[in-house]
């Protein structure tokens, strides 16, 4: 299984989900809401899973991934992304210690191999649209990981890039 | 060994025409710079009408890592935890540092703070790079 790569969006839906408190036994899961459709859920939770229970046997699923960026992002626009469902001390908690399923990855200079990769304009709907190297770092962050990768996404223009189709879920 | 803030319009001068200041080719100052500046000025020459080929902008990726005068500083989970977060004296999380994160200033400004300022034991975040990036950031 691939890891999963999140955009901003889907991450702080992760968060907001993660912290509500949503458990099933002792392992969270997260539910299909908002951003976060059936497949994303299915993905997600068959990380967590495989992270949480003892079933060493099962074959790796991979980890959860944000961008470092992304986490900047929801740090900009706290109280309006949050929307109340967690505290500033509870997002400080999870960039300080993440879950053994989570990783967030380092903005660096090597993730331009990646980068340069992506068009820097995309059709949608019949128009051309730039795709801005804060949406394209997600892109990136997939790429540059060793192992197979998937991408939840939201924005129109990422969805939009032609050779990561398949990786769009 | 002295260091200085490299600004977006140094890395812009660097990545468009492979030219830096003379206090840092000649070796005595240590130019510092934000991954998100960098970044930026790499995917911003793709919009050019006349951009620079991705070979000449991978050369310029090289002569930056291997020639020692600037250094790009990324951000991880270690610096976003100890720069975006204001802390106490017993280093209790008090609230988001509206300084590196504020909705009405651009993203690239977050990410050059909080790439840039580290812990009190860097050798490189001296206080002519501190002046110098708040200098940049009071610019209109």
């Amino acid at each position: 299984m691939p890891d999963l790569v999140l955009d901003t969006n889907i991450l702080s839906e992760l968060l907001s989900q993660y912290f509500v408190g949503n458990r099933r036994g002792s392992f969270f899961k997260v539910d299909v809401n908002g951003s976060i459709n059936q497949e994303k859920a299915r993905v997600i939770n068959n990380i967590i899973l495989w992270h949480e229970s003892d079933d060493i046997d099962a074959e790796y699923p991979g980890l959860i991934i944000a961008s470092s960026f992304g986490f900047v992002e929801i740090g900009r626009k706290f109280e309006e992304i949050s929307h109340g469902d967690y505290s500033i001390e509870q997002f400080a908690a999870f960039i300080e210690q993440p879950p053994q399923w989570f990783f967030i990855a380092t903005v660096e200079l090597n993730l331009f191999h990646y980068l340069k990769n992506i068009p820097p304009y995309v059709e949608v709907s019949g128009r051309q649209k730039p795709v801005e190297w804060a949406d394209a770092i997600h892109v990136a962050t997939g790429m540059s990981r060793d192992s197979n990768w998937l991408l939840a996404a939201t924005d129109e223009r990422i969805k939009a890039i032609p050779f990561i189709a398949d990786k769009i879920i | 060994m002295d260091t200085t803030f490299f600004s977006p319009s140094d890395v812009k001068a660097f990545i468009e025409n492979n030219s830096v200041r003379d206090e840092i080719t000649s070796g005595s100052t240590i130019g510092i710079c934000s991954v998100g500046d960098a970044l930026h000025a790499l995917e911003d020459n793709k919009k050019r009408l006349n951009p620079l080929s991705i070979d000449q902008l991978e050369d310029r990726i090289e002569q930056i890592s291997e020639c020692s005068i600037v250094c790009i500083s990324n951000l991880d989970r270690e610096k976003l935890f100890a720069n975006l977060f204001d802390k106490d004296e017993n280093d209790i999380v008090t609230g988001i540092c509206q300084d590196s994160a504020r909705s009405h200033v651009h993203p690239r400004r977050s990410i050059r703070i909080l790439s840039l300022r580290i812990c009190n034991h860097s050798t490189w975040w001296t206080e002519r790079v501190e002046e110098e990036m708040d200098q940049y950031h009071q610019e209109p």
